[in-house]
């Protein structure tokens, strides 16, 4: 799997701005800015460019706070989200374009930011516990939850952070195997066992 | 690719074979042109990754909106925040694009 955004989407973006207009200027809209793919845009970004990350922020802002819904909850996805891109804003000088392509590393922020708020709220191993029984109350709030989304995000909260964290990456966030050992700092073998699991406990729990 | 392996990798990478390691892909076709049983695995995968993925809207698009102004709002105060930016105590950083 090669990460690296692709050269010729980011050289091709022009670079230099006519005129005296800039990103400070609100009014400011470089043509086809918003056809740019993400590195093309994050190279912008760093220079403080405010359209390109409104860009950035709200083509990504669905999945960030999807996956913050599945991994933490319904009442502080927003904030996670929130948190998530103003981290990035204020770290837009670290993204260094050739080394990771964008997604990589704006789920990987996010997913910080998932653990971190868990951690709050309650202390979380990340080396996952040997499989134990399903609190009692699961399944039966899984059914009660008659929309099927509700019924995901009630199941998902029976799986161990690692494998919740895994499986939401790789269907929600649309990421292969490959792209979810990058964000998690994992071997992809690892990875695969852990989308091995967490779909079988998913299967009991939906089924 | 067996039966037996087709259905362990089902399980693991699912039934969207667009997302499967490229070097299987090609057995993967073979094996579902010959077997019966390994349509029907493939088909009882989908339905599970059917109920996995994403089937609503995340955001109204006015809370979208919303929530956009909000974090556009809110960069003047991080930009001008004088506290170092606290680092993440999550275990995933590698390499220059630090989280």
């Amino acid at each position: 799997m090669n990460f690296l955004p692709d050269p010729v989407a980011v050289t091709s973006v022009p670079m230099e701005r006519a005129g005296v207009t800039g990103p400070e200027n609100s009014a400011y809209r470089p043509p086809g800015l918003e056809a740019s793919p993400d590195e093309a845009l994050m190279l912008r970004v760093r220079e403080g460019d405010r359209d390109a990350f409104r860009l950035i922020v709200t083509r990504h802002i669905d999945r960030v706070v999807g996956l913050a819904r599945r991994v933490v909850g319904d009442t502080e996805c927003e904030d996670i989200a929130q948190e998530v891109f103003l981290k990035l804003w204020a770290r837009k000088d670290l993204w260094q374009p050739g080394t990771a392509a964008f997604r990589t590393w704006l789920y990987r922020v996010a997913m910080n930011q998932c653990i971190d708020r868990v951690r709050r709220k309650t202390p979380v191993l990340m080396d996952e516990p040997p499989d134990r029984p399903d609190d009692a109350k699961g399944p039966l709030e899984i059914c009660e939850a008659r929309e099927s989304g509700r019924q995901l995000r009630a199941a998902l909260k029976h799986l161990p952070l690692r494998q919740r964290l895994a499986i939401t990456l790789y269907y929600h966030n649309d990421l292969t195997a490959a792209e979810v050992a990058v964000i998690m700092d994992l071997k992809v073998n690892a990875v695969e066992s852990l989308l091995k699991r967490g779909r079988q406990k998913l299967r009991t729990l939906l089924g | 690719m067996t039966l037996k392996e087709f259905t362990e990798l089902l399980g693991i990478h699912g039934a969207d074979l667009s997302k499967w390691p490229n070097d299987r892909r090609d057995e993967v076709a073979d094996l579902l042109a010959q077997s019966e049983a390994a349509k029907a695995a493939l088909a009882e995968a989908a339905e599970l990754d059917e109920a996995l993925r994403p089937d609503e809207a995340e955001l109204s698009p006015e809370r979208k909106r919303s929530l956009v102004e909000g974090i556009m709002d809110s960069l003047e105060s991080s930009e001008t925040d004088s506290e170092p930016v606290a680092e993440d105590s999550g275990a995933t950083r590698r390499g220059r694009n630090r989280a």
